[in-house]
């Protein structure tokens, strides 16, 4: 992608996550490891959890975290198990202070991002803790949300999965704007180069 | 201002109500076409274009008027009407009356020559000033049928624009339903009280001494709430303000 | 769990509603801050006409072939391990839903905002058989807490204020007062997600169903959509006969128009796609859709009415309606309050359960011009105030009326006569023109006055003294 071009998503995407009040930390490769840290110690997270996606494995954010003192990590369970061991899995994430994923894409014109799909299950760990943390390369950025689409048809469009546009929130009472119902109550994205 | 050209015909749509309780909103439509360089022309025979009734369901009753209409007016090359909803009416709702044969070919051909007054003066005239004074500070209230149906809002606004002296002010939210409705005025009366009491808020945030619009219904309707409450504010077409307001009777 | 009123106590209810409303009522507030959000989005898009005429077709392409999507729809279901139902009623689909949560074994059920559950009245059958039925759209779950219905489509408590909602939580609650959202925000926070953690049952409504592979759309900012699709073992989806849409690029579309729309978002916080049970990821090990008729496939068949049906349930018209604004939702009874609610329900239910509806409008053609969808919704009032009209028995005093009507207007000569009989009465009332009484008119209004001479008078004098 042209340098302008790159420029202009880069700077639309600045613009539609701070409209949707999420975090962007935009970082070279080498510095998503010591990004991560300043999130959580932002956020004051004793406990992380994690999922086993690849681009995660790939940059070192498991290795990462398990390395911490201060900081308990937890780690998706395998697929195929018995269905006991996710309902013990998703009372613990819900105490948890932040979820860590990536995402397949993100588009600029409003800040959705496309979870992954399913194997590993992303959706808990998007979901339950206090607050939620992507983790993905410049790459993934796509215009708009038909390119995000087109992106989720291209790869098989199958499972069950998400595309979150900033922290929950509702405006249900006088039509004020509250961070943080059910969902996360913060959306932090951590864009690498 | 005048094409050196043409003197256009034109058939005058006066209204019911316009006809019975605004005729001043007539003279002053006679008085602007005939500054513009047209020949007017005014058929008594005419009465109503069958609005009310279709408003409130009656459909039979309805087409009848509109074939009465479509037959008076069939061989008028332009008719011009001081009324967004009327010329609404018979645009875009004698389409729905079920109109069958003869009386369907007439219609197809009268909905591209009716117009509402100000589109007639701007879009087909090219009128673009006025020579009136009008030294008072006016509000605009956006009639609905004109302005959602017939895409009406710049052209009485530039003309209103071009009066001397005026103080021309936009109403908060000057889009929004003054309430009136036609029947539902009067079925609804409370409601629709309440919908001009919001209108009556935002006509005295603005200060002014006159509001206009391109219906004299929304009109009646507005200046029966501001009179009842004795505002001492008044009602006046656009048209009597472009034409130089009281328009005695007899004169030109 | 309060009912809301029946649609044919519409007048009645609106009259109440305007002699018992506040100073300022919180839905004349609130929805005027939807409609500047929605025109605010809708002008980041300069060709934001062109995009609302393409989502238009799509919708409207989508239901013009309905049956063959359903097909396809259906194929990815069973191939997706999804178990759907058919309900052809309001009965039947309780009865569907009953069952599912009986043979579950749970004793509660966790729901996500559904329109067409309030439809169907599932939680008052779900008490009934001694299950409790948990709203947790923050919404919603206030107005249950007050036993009363919701007053919009995207916003159920759009008639409160917060210091409706603190009064409440500390009464209902048993917490603190407070009037701060996000204070209030939290508690309900708190109160729910133990309650959706433990929770074996979720119901959801379904915004719409992707018929080219089968996945099930949820839309929702506050994350209970989610929840209640991702922890419980079993997941009931309520869906609409119309809520298909052909594709994953329609789908887009869709979404952004009516995010846009509803609450000048550029895109809900979430967009639940659910494709079927996963249990092996730690899913729902059962996902059911109850697929409801109740009115709709012979809407389908009504050629005046059919292009409700696009609609997407967004609100939008709602906040734009001044009539609306002056009343919130509750007089409009039954499930679906504002313009689209005054087609809707005569539409879906004949014009004798709601015969008031099309007429409580000025047909100003507000609603009209933000529907995303392009529902023609003052030209279907319109047609709806005939049917009501067809409706009315012979003699009836308004036909009458409005014979007499059309008998005056048909001729010069008797329009002329009469109006002048008008003038004359008018001049003769006591204190002038202006006090005359016309029921109805002048209860607000000062009557108008006629003028001396009409219109055609004043013109034949002056052209004779023109010399024509």
């Amino acid at each position: 992608m042209a340098d302008e071009t790159k420029k202009k998503l880069l700077n639309q995407l600045s613009e539609s996550l701070a409209s949707v009040d999420a975090g962007l930390v935009e970082v070279t490769r080498n510095k998503v490891l010591s990004a991560l840290d300043d999130v959580l110690k932002r956020l004051s997270v004793e406990r992380v959890a994690i999922t086993n996606e690849a681009t995660l494995i790939d940059v070192g954010v498991l290795k990462h975290l398990r390395s911490l003192e201060d900081i308990s990590t937890m780690v998706s369970p395998a697929p195929g198990q018995d269905p006991s061991i996710y309902k013990e899995w998703k009372q613990r994430l819900a105490d948890a202070g932040a979820g860590v994923t990536t995402a397949l894409g993100i588009a600029a014109e409003t800040g959705t991002i496309l979870l992954s799909q399913l194997k590993p299950d992303q959706r808990s760990v998007s979901l339950l803790p206090t607050h939620h943390i992507v983790i993905l390369p410049e790459i993934r950025v796509v215009p708009d949300v038909a390119a995000l689409f087109k992106l989720w048809t291209e790869s098989g469009a199958t499972g069950n999965t998400v595309m979150v546009t900033g922290p929950s929130r509702t405006a249900d009472i006088e039509k004020e704007l509250v961070l943080g119902v059910h969902g996360p109550q913060s959306l932090t994205v951590i864009l690498y180069s | 201002m005048v094409s050196a050209k043409k003197s256009p015909t034109v058939h005058l749509f006066i209204p019911c109500f316009v006809d019975q309780f605004y005729p001043g909103t007539g003279m002053a439509t006679v008085r602007l076409l005939r500054n513009s360089g047209c020949e007017v022309v005014y058929e008594p025979e005419q009465t109503c274009c069958g609005q009310p009734a279709y408003n409130s369901g009656y459909r039979d009753e309805a087409a009848h008027l509109a074939r009465r209409f479509l037959r008076l007016f069939m061989d008028a090359k332009a008719i011009v009407a001081p009324s967004a909803s009327c010329v609404a009416m018979v645009r875009k709702h004698y389409g729905e009356l079920g109109l069958v044969g003869e009386d369907a070919e007439r219609w197809e051909s009268l909905r591209t020559k009716i117009w509402e007054l100000s589109e007639y003066l701007v879009d087909v005239l090219g009128v673009k000033k006025m020579e009136a004074r009008f030294p008072h500070r006016v509000a605009y209230h956006t009639s609905c049928h004109g302005f959602r149906e017939l895409g009406i809002l710049e052209q009485p606004l530039s003309l209103l624009k071009s009066v001397k002296d005026i103080d021309l002010v936009e109403l908060d939210d000057h889009r929004r339903c003054c309430g009136f409705g036609g029947t539902f005025a009067v079925k609804n009366s409370a409601l629709s009280a309440a919908m001009g009491e919001d209108k009556l808020e935002a006509i005295r945030r603005s200060g002014a001494e006159v509001v206009t619009a391109t219906d004299d219904s929304c009109l009646m309707h507005i200046g029966g709430l501001l009179s009842r409450q004795k505002q001492g504010v008044r009602t006046l077409h656009y048209a009597e303000i472009l034409a130089g307001e009281k328009v005695e009777e007899g004169e030109e | 769990m309060s009912h809301a009123s029946s649609p044919k106590d519409l007048k009645r209810n609106m009259k109440r509603a305007l002699k018992t409303r506040p100073e300022i009522p919180p839905f004349k507030k609130n929805t005027r801050k939807a409609v500047d959000a929605r025109n605010q989005r809708a002008a980041e898009w300069p060709d934001f006409e062109d995009r609302r005429k393409d989502v238009t077709s799509r919708r409207q392409k989508a239901l013009d072939s309905l049956n063959e999507l359903h097909v396809r729809l259906r194929k990815n279901w069973a191939s997706n391990g999804v178990t759907v139902h058919e309900a052809v009623d309001a009965e039947e689909a309780r009865r569907i839903v009953l069952g599912i949560v009986q043979k579950s074994g749970a004793d509660r059920v966790l729901k996500s905002k559904s329109m067409l559950s309030e439809e169907i009245e599932i939680n008052d059958a779900l008490i009934a058989a001694g299950i409790e039925s948990v709203e947790t759209d923050l919404g919603e779950y206030i107005v249950q807490l007050r036993d009363e219905p919701p007053s919009h489509i995207t916003m159920p408590g759009m008639h409160l204020t917060r210091v409706d909602v603190g009064k409440l939580f500390a009464e209902k609650l048993g917490v603190d007062y407070t009037e701060d959202p996000p204070a209030l925000t939290q508690i309900a926070r708190r109160t729910l997600r133990k309650q959706f953690l433990e929770s074996e049952v979720g119901m959801v409504g379904v915004n719409f169903a992707v018929a080219e592979t089968g996945h099930i759309i949820t839309v929702t900012n506050e994350g209970n959509g989610r929840m209640v699709t991702t922890l419980p073992r079993v997941v009931i989806a309520l869906m609409g006969w119309e809520r298909v849409t052909q594709s994953m690029e329609d789908l887009a579309q869709l979404w952004q128009l009516l995010s846009r729309s509803a609450t000048g978002q550029r895109a809900s916080v979430y967009l639940n796609m659910m494709q079927g049970p996963d249990p092996e990821n730690g899913g729902p090990e059962e996902v059911h859709v109850v697929v409801v008729d109740n009115g709709r496939r012979a809407l389908e068949r009504d050629e005046e009415l059919r292009e409700v049906l696009r609609c997407i349930r967004c609100g939008a018209c709602l906040n734009a309606c001044p009539v609306y604004q002056q009343v919130g939702g509750h007089p409009y009874g039954g499930v679906y309050p504002g313009p689209i609610g005054s087609v809707v329900t005569p539409a879906l239910w004949g014009i004798r359960s709601a015969p008031d509806h099309p007429f409580a409008s000025s047909l100003c053609g507000a609603c009209e011009e933000v529907c995303p969808v392009s529902i023609p919704i003052p030209k279907m009032l319109l047609k709806l105030r005939q049917r009501r009209v067809d409706h009315r028995g012979w003699p009836d005093p308004e036909k009458t009326l409005w014979g007499r009507f059309r008998w005056v207007m048909d001729s010069k000569r008797i329009y002329e006569s009469a109006s002048g009989i008008a003038r004359n009465a008018q001049k003769l009332w006591p204190g002038g023109g202006e006090k005359m009484v016309v029921p109805g008119w002048t209860d607000h209004r000062d009557a108008p006055v006629f003028a001396k001479k009409p219109f055609r008078t004043l013109f034949a004098d002056s052209e004779k003294r023109r010399g024509k």
